[in-house]
């Protein structure tokens, strides 16, 4: 009884009692309703096959790999596929010869290679709004609270239009007649205009202009809590301002980074729209191909693959974490503890 | 690096602080000599932790300079000052162990490992922290966590180690026993201490000098004996023990005493070194402690009849409050030894004795 008490507080709480049930009820309902209830509706949609005039699942119809199959593989039945480009050289007369292969390049089927882009589109950002925010969030969280106050509205503000139209008005401002170009042009910085839209930087930056916040807010939330008496401390050990922030600052607001990471990165994966609005479809993500998938594309059961798919990918990348985090950080208790 | 022994360890050279239109420090000189238990002794928000934070390099000073053994450091931050600090709230390092929090400025100062072991060790052993080691600071108890601040600073081997109101978090028992063992500390390595508190008996029990402050400024510098008996100004009287604040008139003078008159006819005959000679009015404070009862007894010098009006029970103490005929009370203290006799009771008829030198006269 006191072992199991310990282990209980040790992993973060109590266990609930029967009024904590109670008190839990409208969650655990709700989270059925919406969370579990639709994951599995959608699990057993992608075993089915796509009704061919209207793209939704035959329920009835037999369950299938076929979806899976198409995810993981190419339309050759290849996990990976090889290729090697020829060079060829113009002779004087006009005629091509063969003169060799560059390199051998390895490639995956078509949608684990969307898989694939969209883990380096949202790895991307993740990292550049950790570079981004941090800062951001130190300053926020060390200001007097007046200043702090009117700087959390301002992290804030972006939220009270919709998503969509901040991303158009991103696109106003970097098309190549856009406001970015205009004013690159009239303040004669550069001559001729150049296309930023369109391009896997313009992707990046609408991505990390929508989830900065995400990162900010969490990491400001253990900025906050952080005693900067610790911080004198340290200083007063003989400790230099980069000692001091790799050995006492940083371990400590790692929760933040940790909670920023998770709420920028697995939204970025998913993300749809800003990749086909601002990269022209180019690099499209995955978000905006199960997204194709329900409307234009009307393969529902394939659309329900694919969403399936990124659901597993996290679940195994969130459980091989937790394994590591409990084996390697054993101080992570007494930390918490705090 | 010199280390001359009869420069001062510490001096402040006409420091001033201010933060906006507040005076925290308002031009203070202090030396403090090498190996002296200072303490800055002043009520809550005199400026004792702005004063602190200066000679640790927390804060600048808007005027005047900082020096530690003989070199100015009034532009240096802390971490490139030979001082370190236990603080108030302890500020241990919750993500790490006992050792490696008490290791840190070691490793900061980047000791080869072999030596920082056996100096943490050492220290460990120093404030009995055997044992706990490894644990985290979250686990342990005030006290504990209060020896765990001090090893971590005194492993340094600071020139001055800086203690602000280091023991205000303790119950009032493991207090007493931690004033004895920092002093023992203080003595056994003869590291310089400047330390700050508002209680007045740490500041008695511990220190070789007091530095009284009061609003930003030193009121007095002494010993404990010197404060506590000498109070200069009439704020260093009535903060540090209990004390009889009294206006008097000086009726005649007969060498160094004179003869005061409180309130019409009420003297006293008091040794005074200096009355200010133009003086007709002064301020006096006689310690409680310092008046004593004696029955009903026959006339001493500076004696006087007085009722008892009120008598509090201090445990080891007694607090009675008399009144002379004349009307005029005065608070006195003396030792609980009437047990089950108690002959001091409300109403009880006293004759009361104030020793001539025990009157002391200072600046109001
Ligand atoms: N950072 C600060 N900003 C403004 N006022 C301060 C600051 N630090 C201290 N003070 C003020 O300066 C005075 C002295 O403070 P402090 O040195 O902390 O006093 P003590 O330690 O004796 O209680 C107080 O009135 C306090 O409010
Ligand atoms: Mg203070």
């Amino acid at each position: 009884m006191q072992a199991a008490h310990a282990t209980a507080a040790r992993v973060g709480g109590r266990r609930p009692g029967l009024v904590g049930w109670l008190l839990l009820c409208p969650m655990l309902l709700w989270l059925a309703a919406f969370v579990v209830v639709p994951t599995l509706i959608l699990a057993y949609a992608s075993f089915t096959r796509a009704d061919e005039d209207t793209g939704f699942p035959i329920y009835r119809g037999g369950l299938t790999f076929e979806n899976y199959r198409r995810i993981v593989l190419d339309d050759d039945g290849h996990f990976l596929r090889t290729e090697q480009e020829e060079i060829t050289t113009v002779d004087r007369d006009g005629t091509e010869r063969v003169t060799g292969t560059h390199a051998t390049t390895v490639i995956a089927a078509p949608y684990l290679r969307v898989f694939g882009s969209s883990l380096l589109y949202a790895g991307i950002t993740t990292v550049l709004c950790v570079f981004v925010g941090y800062p951001m969030a130190w300053y926020i969280g060390r200001a007097n609270e007046r200043t702090r106050n009117r700087l959390l509205m301002l992290v804030m503000i972006p939220f009270w239009t919709g998503f969509l139209i901040r991303t158009y008005a991103w696109i106003t401002i970097l098309a190549t007649d856009g406001l970015l170009n205009g004013l690159l042009q009239y303040t004669h910085a550069i001559t001729q205009p150049f296309g930023m839209l369109y391009t896997p930087g313009a992707v990046v930056l609408g991505l990390v202009y929508s989830y900065l916040p995400f990162m900010i807010l969490p990491i400001y939330g253990s900025v906050e809590k952080l005693d900067h008496t610790l911080v004198e401390a340290a200083l007063d050990l003989g400790a230099g301002p980069l000692a001091t922030f790799r050995k006492i600052i940083l371990p400590l607001t790692r929760p933040g980074i940790a909670a920023g990471v998770l709420l920028v990165f697995v939204p970025a994966v998913g993300m749809y729209a800003i990749s086909s609005l601002m990269g022209g479809g180019r690099t499209p993500m995955i978000g905006d191909v199960i997204q194709n998938q329900f409307f234009t594309g009307r393969d529902w059961p394939f659309g329900c693959a694919l969403g399936i798919t990124l659901v597993a990918m996290f679940v195994a990348a969130f459980a091989i974490l937790a394994k590591f985090r409990s084996s390697v950080t054993g101080s992570d208790h007494a930390f918490r503890a705090r | 690096m010199n280390s001359d022994p009869s420069k001062p360890m510490v001096e402040l050279r006409a420091v001033s602080k201010r933060y906006g239109d507040l005076l925290a420090v308002r031009d203070v000189s202090l030396t403090v000599r090498r190996g002296e238990f200072l303490t800055l002794l002043g009520p809550s928000g005199c400026g004792k932790t702005t004063l602190l934070r200066m000679l640790a390099g927390f804060e600048t000073p808007d005027a005047g300079c900082v020096l530690i053994d003989a070199e100015d450091v009034t532009a240096l931050p802390p971490n490139r000052r030979d001082v370190n600090q236990v603080f108030q709230s302890y500020a241990l390092f919750p993500h790490l162990t006992v050792e490696k929090n008490i290791a840190f400025g070691l490793q900061m100062k980047r000791l080869p490992k072999a030596e920082i072991a056996a100096k943490v060790r050492h220290a460990i052993d120093l404030v009995a922290l055997q044992g706990k080691e490894a644990a985290m600071p979250a686990t342990l108890s005030g006290g504990q966590k209060q020896r765990v601040a001090l090893a971590r600073a005194i492993v340094c081997e600071p020139k001055v180690l800086l203690l602000d109101e280091p023991l205000s978090a303790l119950d009032a028992k493991l207090r007493g026993q931690m004033q004895i063992e920092l002093k023992n500390l203080q003595r056994t390595l003869g590291i310089t201490f400047v330390f700050v508190t508002h209680a007045q008996d740490e500041a008695l029990t511990m220190s070789d000098r007091i530095a009284v402050l009061h609003r930003g400024a030193i009121e007095q510098l002494g010993t404990a004996d010197e404060i506590y008996h000498r109070p200069k100004t009439r704020f260093v009287a009535e903060f540090i023990g209990q004390a009889n604040m009294m206006t008097a008139s000086v009726r005649n003078r007969e060498g160094a005493d004179a003869l005061l008159a409180i309130g019409g006819e009420f003297t006293l005959r008091a040794h005074v070194a200096a009355i200010p000679a133009t003086a007709q009015s002064v301020t006096i404070s006689i310690r409680a402690e310092k008046i004593q009862i004696c029955g009903d007894g026959a006339a001493a010098e500076n004696s006087f009849a007085a009722e008892i009006e009120d008598v509090l029970f201090r445990g080891e103490m007694l607090q009675l409050t008399v009144r002379t005929p004349d009307g005029l009370r005065f608070a006195v203290v003396i030792a609980n030894t009437g047990g089950a006799r108690k002959p001091h009771q409300v109403g009880n008829r006293v004759r009361c004795v104030i020793h001539r030198s025990d009157i002391v006269v200072v600046d109001s």
